[in-house]
């Protein structure tokens, strides 16, 4: 894949470094100098000195051939520029944004980056996982982490055995798709029970997953 | 000069990102002339370019972020000018300021004349200083005619009136029509006594020697 990569700072120059590594066709876009030098010696890519929030730039690097763009620069508004152009003048069809201040991700989202892409909050979230929802493994994310497939184990010793589905008052956005049992599989309706040591496999928003885990009767 | 506006009409609240020299400059002509005044910037010593009399709220903070923006009151603004040095941040909020708030009026101050050209054709409205300053040196350094400038929106518009070249003399007026030079296409012919007649391509008024022509061509 064709892909150019906005920005050779540390993400740049490992991110530059990984494409190389799974195959792809990374094109690096520095406006300093210096760096430029260094990452010319040290990685097998074009590098192109200037600045890739410019038509010229992008141009000089072959954007209107590249399937992705990646800008992963310090300033979100340099990132969303790069995005934009690609995107619009060069039809570029994948674009990805770093975003430094978490709150500007929606913003990106919404102005027409297609994967803004917020480290902040990956860390904050994988630690909340990580720290506070021990019962929950998450298995699969859904459409670039908005919700997910995740597993969850009800205690050995369940405060509320027996309780019924309906009674539970689940999230509106979380599904309980299956519940293993003894090795036996079961499609929960309204009416079915959890009992403790059950298995349940759920699609749940992420922002609704601490609800479902409370409601569930989960410990903390 | 400064020019007060009648007290109660025509008055909104403005508000400008980036205290800089043209900003503080704005914010004072734009306070002057009647209107409320809200001003942000990452630089709290930026504010000190304000005239000491300055009464409008200052905001010190990053403006793409929208907890700063609405602190400076953008969710109630009549108009935004985004005029920071940096060409990328007056684009990213003027962006915000249109899709997130809905802010009637926006504008950016883009030095690039390439970028501003792409965003325009964008939608966003742009005001290019580069643009503008070499239209006026151009025009001091290379005719000494007088000149007109006009703004619709956010372009700007530069009238010019020279000469009748001698060898249009006695040739109607469509001969000079699509005739466009660094000076701009043709736009009127203006007589001696004053009266003008405009260029039309079939024209048939006959170019006099004492004529003057007009043209007309969009400088940003």
């Amino acid at each position: 894949m064709n892909v150019i990569v906005v920005g050779g700072g540390k993400v740049g120059y490992y991110l530059t470094k990984t494409l190389l590594e799974h195959g792809h066709a990374p094109h690096l876009i520095e406006s300093s100098r210096y760096l430029c030098k260094q990452l010319a010696n040290e990685l097998d890519v074009p590098v192109f000195h200037g600045d890739g929030t410019t038509l010229e730039a992008l141009e000089a690097v072959g954007a209107d051939g590249a399937e992705a763009l990646i800008a992963v620069t310090g300033h979100d508004q340099d990132n969303l520029i790069a995005c934009q152009l690609a995107k619009r003048k060069f039809g570029v069809a994948r674009t990805v944004a770093r975003v430094n201040n978490p709150k500007n991700a929606a913003v990106m989202k919404q102005l027409g980056v297609d994967i803004p892409i917020s480290s902040t909050d990956n860390i904050a979230r994988l630690l909340e996982r990580e720290v506070d929802t021990a019962a929950i493994k998450q298995l699969l994310a859904l459409n670039r982490g908005q919700a997910s497939l995740s597993e969850l184990q009800i205690p050995a010793r369940y405060k509320r055995d027996g309780v019924k589905l309906m009674d539970l008052d689940l999230p509106a956005e979380s599904v309980i798709v299956t519940i293993t049992r003894n090795g036996d599989l079961i499609i929960p309706r309204g009416n079915t029970q959890i009992l403790a040591g059950d298995r349940l496999l759920v699609v749940c928003a992420n922002t609704a997953l601490r609800e479902l885990s409370k409601k569930l009767g989960l410990p903390d | 000069m400064r020019n007060a506006a009648p007290p109660g009409r025509n008055t909104m609240n403005i508000l400008v990102i980036g205290c800089g020299k043209l900003g503080a400059e704005l914010c004072a002509n734009l306070e002057a002339g009647g209107h409320d005044v809200s001003v942000i910037d990452a630089d709290p010593e930026q504010f000190d370019k304000l005239p000491d009399q300055f009464s409008g709220y200052t905001v010190t903070g990053v403006p793409i972020d929208q907890e700063v923006l609405k602190e400076a009151g953008i969710e109630g603004c009549d108009a935004c000018a985004a005029v920071t040095a940096d060409d990328n941040m007056n684009l990213m909020v003027c962006q915000i300021a249109n899709e997130i708030f809905h802010v009637p009026r926006v504008l950016a101050r883009i030095y690039d004349p390439h970028r501003g050209g792409v965003f325009r054709q964008f939608g966003i409205h742009t005001v290019c200083p580069t643009n503008l300053s070499s239209e006026a040196i151009l025009s001091m350094l290379t005719y000494h005619e007088r000149k007109e400038t006009v703004y619709f929106d956010s372009a700007t518009v530069c009238f010019n009136e020279t000469a009748a070249p001698g060898e249009l003399t006695g040739r109607p007026l469509s001969a000079a029509c699509g005739e466009n030079n660094e000076r701009g296409g043709v736009f009127g012919l203006l007589h001696a006594d004053g009266n003008m007649t405009l260029a039309a391509p079939g024209s048939k008024k006959i170019i006099r020697a004492d004529d003057r022509l007009i043209y007309v061509r969009v400088a940003d």
